[in-house]
């Protein structure tokens, strides 16, 4: 990134039915982030029917309110749109349930303020100690269908804590509601020939973040839908 | 045996749809039109499920020599996979659709922050 210009950071946090946690999440990210000028944090409620909206008033955040739920990926993609028009160089995306650890944002940024990259995955796979072993077994199977869909094996195609360079935010497009919104921007950054690299990072996995996630439904319903969007192209 | 399984299938299935369609229709979320189209199409599916037979005295009646039931049940699973296909595009279109609005309204005070 060039010198002297002032980097704007914008956290994309999607958020359903997070009305526990969320104050908790929101107001533990770091007040002042190395390389960085500006952060804004974008909190897209995805039409919670709990105290989520309540709990994001009473925070920093912007609060960007859809109305009804249409799944993380619609979610995370109007983030996206909102960090466009608010001119970020940087977005971040986060799991609302306080699974990710704030200070691994300095470590996702990294490669993109060097310009090694245009997407970074935080990667939990490498350190997995602590994640349950059926999360673990179903999240390679997802890594291999990813692999399938995309010619590139992610060690942690499923991790919701990505980082991305202005240029991929300008020039990704997305269709996914769901949870395969996730292989999805594997898949379009590869066709869109972007660098993409993994920093390992923490998971902080308690009873709340454990039951959250996805299940081994939408494990089968994420191959579903990235084999038909492959059958429609 | 098989002809069994079939009728227990089919009655599953009927009562499944039927029982849903009614509480629809009591919740005001089914108009009377459609109620009384999807009675007329799982009754039909229940008489030929207990009279199959029927299916033979049609395929004599309107068939020539060479149609056998085998040609009646791929036209089926033909109409089946066509109307499935329909289905799955207007849901495409209409999620699509739905998306794009839920996001305008989601961002509609953005620019203003």
């Amino acid at each position: 990134m060039a010198k002297n210009h002032r980097i704007h950071l914008a956290i994309v946090i999607p958020v359903y039915n997070e009305g526990p946690v969320i104050k908790k999440v929101i107001d533990g990210l770091p007040k002042k982030i190395k390389d960085v000028d500006k952060t804004t944090v974008l909190a897209v409620n995805d039409g919670s029917t709990d105290s989520s909206v309540a709990q994001i008033k009473k925070t920093k955040a912007v609060l960007i309110s859809l109305p009804i739920n249409m799944g993380v990926g619609a979610a995370t993609a109007t983030g996206f749109e909102a960090a466009r028009i608010l001119d970020a160089d940087i977005a971040v995306t986060m799991d609302g349930d306080g699974q990710h650890d704030p200070k691994d944002i300095q470590k996702i940024i990294a490669p993109i303020l060097k310009n090694k990259a245009d997407l970074v995955i935080g990667t939990r796979l490498v350190n997995s100690k602590g994640m349950p072993f059926y999360k673990k077994f179903g999240n390679n199977i997802l890594n291999f269908f990813t692999y399938l869909f995309s010619g590139y094996f992610s060690t942690d195609s499923q991790s919701g804590f990505k980082a991305f360079s202005k240029k991929a935010l300008l020039c990704l497009k997305f269709e996914a509601l769901g949870y395969e919104f996730c292989s999805e921007i594997i898949i379009e950054v590869i066709k869109k020939r972007l660098k993409i690299k993994e920093v390992p990072i923490k998971v902080i996995y308690n009873s709340y973040s454990k039951k959250k996630g996805q299940s081994i439904f939408n494990g089968i319903n994420v191959i579903t839908k990235l084999a038909l969007k492959k059958l429609r192209r | 045996m098989f002809i069994i399984i079939a009728r227990v299938f089919a009655t599953l299935l009927a009562v499944l749809v039927l029982s849903r369609l009614f509480s629809d229709f009591k919740a005001r979320k089914e108009s009377i039109i459609m109620v009384v189209f999807w009675t007329v199409v799982w009754v039909g599916i229940l008489i030929i499920a207990y009279f199959s037979t029927l299916i033979n005295i049609l395929i004599d009646t309107f068939g020539g020599d060479r149609t056998g039931l085998g040609t009646v049940f791929g036209m089926a699973i033909i109409f089946i996979l066509f109307i499935n296909y329909r289905i799955y595009v207007k849901a495409q279109r209409i999620e699509n659709y739905l998306k794009k609005i839920n996001s305008k309204i989601g961002l509609k005070d953005i620019d203003k922050k």
